[in-house]
């Protein structure tokens, strides 16, 4: 699977992922982080200490004030980038695949966060299956992780609770999460929410929708065979039918994003018939969930 | 062929198109594809199952539609299937067996002018009769002179013609004979049969006489419905006299360019003339109430006429023969209603339909005067006009002499009446004798006037012209005479009209030499007037167009032979001698037996198709205009 020519990654190299809260990371890098550091970022002044480094003593203001003040500069480092990944069975649908789109999208965002030295973490969930994450820090794993992502195949239901009901992790850092799915599970998405927001990850979910789930062409007698549990619900569809169906649908997804909205969390709904690099390049820029101004 | 009922069967003309039904099975089995259950995958049943209760409430008014959608396409397609397949309804004509009564008297002999005789015309008609029927029909032959005698019993239809065509059955003509009887024993055979008719072929003239009518009656036994003792026939002119009985609802007579004289009720209450186009074939239909009587007389007359309905005291008769204007009569009395005349004529105006019949003073004449038309009568009753009367027709009724140009001289009373000339057309028929005045004029006879009854040697009733005014003087009162008490007082105000109505009375000669001229004693009624001879032997038309002085000049000598008469635009066949001399007859021999047959015993052949495709089609357009509409509105949904 060849999942992006030279040109996009050059654009993506430009981009990097905007954490809304500055917070504590693991590894120096290059985001602004609550510690101080020795970064060229200026923090604020302190009072001159005996035993402070007399490099950072600010002569202009002894100049004008006639008191020793040294200057504090904030640290850089890194942040987390987690990838939740849904590999359900649903997944595999579309006549363009939102199992192959969301593999492609985890792809890119993780790419833009190795490329700013961010610490990514790929986190494939199904219902029925544990993986085990992909991990990378630096762009040099990023051949790896494409093939990581070209290994995955999807599989089992999806269930949120299950996937997301783990323990607290002893986890530090910044940490932005991003959930890619279809959130066909009622009630779990929510709790997916609760849980990611309650260990402090800045979340973002992606909704991934393709245009025969959005219009589905078929009426008439239809044994509709459920792609996760393989149950038939057979059913006369007409046109009336379908009506009612895409209505439907509207109001679950209006139901999703109000929910994550509530919870000021990001929600992106993105038809898997868009081209990628507009959603990365465009409407992840355009919500503020990326930054670039070099493109 | 599918037998619908008991006459009807519903053919089909492109029966290879039935192969077209295959389209039924095509749909049915595109139907059952459509509705067969497929598996479709989908991501997951979670908002399908927030929709399914409805869709289940929905299922089974679904299911109906569908079917309800199927049948409404099958019906489509089996119409265009029908339709393409030329469907035609058509009614199976009855066989109708047949007694023919020939009249078989001397004057059945006689060859009217040129062509065959009447007995050759009559028996060609019975053969066209005999062809046109259907191959299970029977006929009998019966012939009435000297006595009624059996020529064939019934027999099949190619036994008939052989005895009419091979065997050259020896039908010979004797005089006299007895219609009456033979009627009656046709009837007694008829009866026989279901289905039967008996057709008279006469010509109505016993003994023959010569210039007497020449009738061909046909008559219609199922249309007249009537109990054959109850039925008597008489002659000269044909009678059919009917006493009534219960059973009696429907009379029917077929008469080919005829008078139809008919008295109906009691003799003496009212007699009905209608006036058939000269070769249209008329159907007249009576229906008499119960216990009445009903003479029915018939012989050739005039030309025109039009729809008419015919209410008479409790008799209705309905009568379809071509239009034409009607005359219409002026009545100019002194006293309104203090003549008998009054009530006897309003009755001819519900018999005639004239279009407006005018009751007023001598003064208010000059006015209605003015616009009299060709054909109108004016009758002065007991009254003289105070002026020159306008050019017209009038009945003059014991009016005063003093613009007349004759004198009238003392009266006379109680004279004994007798008929000048008894064959003239205005009189014919008429039982004149019979009248009885107390009084009359006595008037000396002038050139020109023509009488036709007689009180000694006093003209009492004649016909004279004036100056373009065509009159006809009654020389007595009539309340004081029973003469409109009689039944011949109604056909003599008919025959009168008719009489007036013509345009020409001058009967063609067999030829006309250079120079020679015809002068009609009427006007014409337009300019476009034209006499078209054709020879019958050298095939050439020749025109003749009235002069200024509406004459006729034969610029080379002229053999009439085929001739037509065309007045404005409509042109008459040589029946239309009749146009020229109402009241005479003469048998259109340029018809032939085919042609002679009634339409009340239809010649056609044994399917009578009406086409019903186009109606298909209509329906099978409508169903489709459903279908959208179903599909627009998703009805069905």
């Amino acid at each position: 699977m060849k999942l992006f020519d030279k040109d996009f990654l050059r654009k993506l190299e430009l981009l990097s992922i905007v954490a809304k809260k500055i917070m504590r990371g693991e590894l120096v890098s290059q985001r602004a982080s609550v510690r101080k550091g020795a970064s060229v970022e200026f923090l604020d002044h302190r009072i001159y200490s005996p035993g402070d480094d007399l490099r950072y003593l600010d002569w202009n203001v002894y100049g004008r004030l006639g008191s020793l003040f040294t200057k504090r500069f904030c640290s850089e480092e890194n942040i987390t980038i987690k990838i939740f990944l849904d590999c359900s069975l649903s997944m595999d649908y579309g006549s363009n695949n939102k199992f192959d789109y969301a593999r492609r999208l985890a792809a890119a965002l993780g790419f833009i966060g190795v490329a700013h030295f961010d610490k990514v973490e790929i986190i494939p969930f199904s219902g029925g299956r544990r993986h085990t994450p992909f991990i990378l820090f630096s762009k040099k794993q990023f051949p790896p992780m494409l093939e990581f992502l070209e290994g995955l195949s999807s599989t089992g239901v999806t269930s949120f609770r299950r996937e997301f009901d783990l323990p607290p992790t002893p986890e530090r850092g910044k940490r932005v999460g991003f959930v890619i799915s279809d959130f066909l599970d009622t009630e779990g998405y929510k709790f997916t929410v609760t849980r990611l927001q309650a260990l402090k990850v800045q979340l973002c979910g992606v909704h991934l929708l393709d245009e025969r789930e959005l219009n589905p062409p078929d009426t008439g007698n239809l044994h509709l065979v459920d792609a996760e549990g393989k149950q038939v619900l057979s059913m006369a569809v007409s046109h009336s039918t379908l009506v009612r169906y895409r209505t439907a649908l509207q109001a679950f997804c209006r139901e999703i994003e109000k929910y994550f909205l509530h919870k000021e969390a990001g929600y992106f709904r993105i038809k898997t018939l868009t081209p990628l690099q507009e959603v990365v390049l465009l409407t992840f820029r355009h919500a503020g969930l990326l930054s670039g101004s070099r493109l | 062929m599918i037998h619908l009922g008991r006459n009807l069967v519903l053919n089909f003309s492109r029966v290879w198109a039935a192969y077209a039904a295959l389209s039924l099975a095509v749909i049915a089995i595109l139907f059952l594809i459509q509705r067969r259950w497929r598996k479709v995958k989908v991501p997951s049943h979670l908002i399908w199952r927030l929709i399914m209760p409805r869709e289940e409430i929905r299922g089974l008014w679904r299911r109906c539609c569908q079917v309800l959608n199927l049948m409404l396409w099958l019906l489509m397609a089996a119409a265009a299937v029908i339709a393409a397949m030329g469907p035609s309804f058509e009614e199976e004509y009855q066989p109708g067996n047949i007694v023919f009564v020939l009249d078989n008297s001397l004057s059945m002999s006689l060859r009217p002018q040129t062509g065959d005789t009447r007995m050759e015309l009559a028996l060609g008609s019975i053969r066209s009769h005999i062809n046109s029927a259907h191959d299970s029909a029977e006929f009998m032959l019966l012939t009435t002179a000297p006595v009624p005698e059996v020529c064939f019993p019934w027999q099949e239809k190619q036994q008939a013609e052989n005895q009419l065509i091979t065997d050259n059955l020896p039908v010979t003509s004797f005089g006299g004979g007895n219609i009456n009887l033979s009627m009656r024993l046709a009837a007694r055979y008829a009866g026989q049969k279901e289905n039967s008719r008996i057709v008279l072929m006469t010509d109505g003239s016993e003994p023959v006489v010569n210039g007497d009518a020449a009738t061909l009656v046909i008559l219609n036994r199922h249309e007249i419905n009537i109990g054959i003792d109850d039925l008597e026939i008489s002659q000269d002119p044909f009678y059919l006299t009917y006493s009534g009985a219960a059973h009696v609802h429907n009379y029917g007579l077929l008469l080919h360019s005829c008078t139809l004289k008919v008295a109906l009720g009691d003799y003496t209450v009212l007699a009905k003339e209608l006036t058939l186009a000269p070769g249209a074939i008329g159907e007249v239909l009576f229906d008499l109430p119960l216990g009445r009587q009903g003479i029915l007389t018939a012989s050739l007359g005039s030309t025109g006429g039009e729809e008419v309905d015919l209410f008479g005291h409790d008799n209705v008769a309905r009568a379809y023969v071509p239009r034409r204007e009607l005359p219409r009569v002026i009545l100019v009395e002194p006293e309104a209603g203090a003549s008998l005349l009054a009530p006897a004529l309003f009755s001819l105006d519900a018999l005639f339909q004239l279009d407006k019949s005018i009751k007023t003073s001598p003064a208010g004449f000059e006015k209605i005067g003015a616009q009299l038309r060709p054909g109108d009568l004016v009758i002065f009753d007991n009254c003289a006009p105070l002026k020159p009367l306008p050019e017209g027709n009038y009945l003059l009724v014991n009016s005063a002499t003093g613009m007349l140009p004759f004198d009238g001289g003392p009266v006379e009373e109680a004279p004994g009446m007798g008929t000048a000339n008894s064959e003239h057309p205005l009189v014919r028929f008429l039982a004149l004798e019979q009248v009885h005045a107390q009084r009359i004029k006595r008037i000396q006879l002038q050139d020109g006037m023509v009488p036709f009854l007689l009180a000694g040697n006093s003209p009492v009733l004649f016909e004279f012209e004036l100056k373009g005014r065509r009159m006809i003087y009654l020389a007595f009162d009539l309340a004081e005479s029973n003469f409109i008490l009689l039944d011949s007082f109604p056909m003599f105000i008919a025959g009168t009209l008719r009489y007036f109505s013509r345009q020409y009375q001058t009967i063609f000669q067999d030829s006309y030499k250079t120079g020679a001229a015809l002068e009609p004693r009427g006007r014409f009624s337009s300019e476009v007037t034209i006499l078209r001879y054709e020879d019958d032997k050298l095939r050439e038309s020749w025109t003749v167009t009235p002069d200024d002085n509406q004459q006729i000049s034969f610029t080379s000598t002229q053999h009439p032979g085929q001739y037509y008469l065309q007045v404005d635009g409509k042109t008459y066949t040589p029946a239309c001698v009749n146009f020229f001399m109402p009241g005479e007859s003469i048998i259109d021999t340029t018809l032939t037996g085919r042609e002679l047959i009634s339409p009340q015993i239809p010649i056609r052949p044994w399917l009578v198709g009406r086409p019903a495709g186009q109606w298909l089609v209509y329906l099978a357009l409508g169903l489709l205009a459903v279908e959208w509409l179903l599909y627009v509105t998703r009805i069905f949904d």
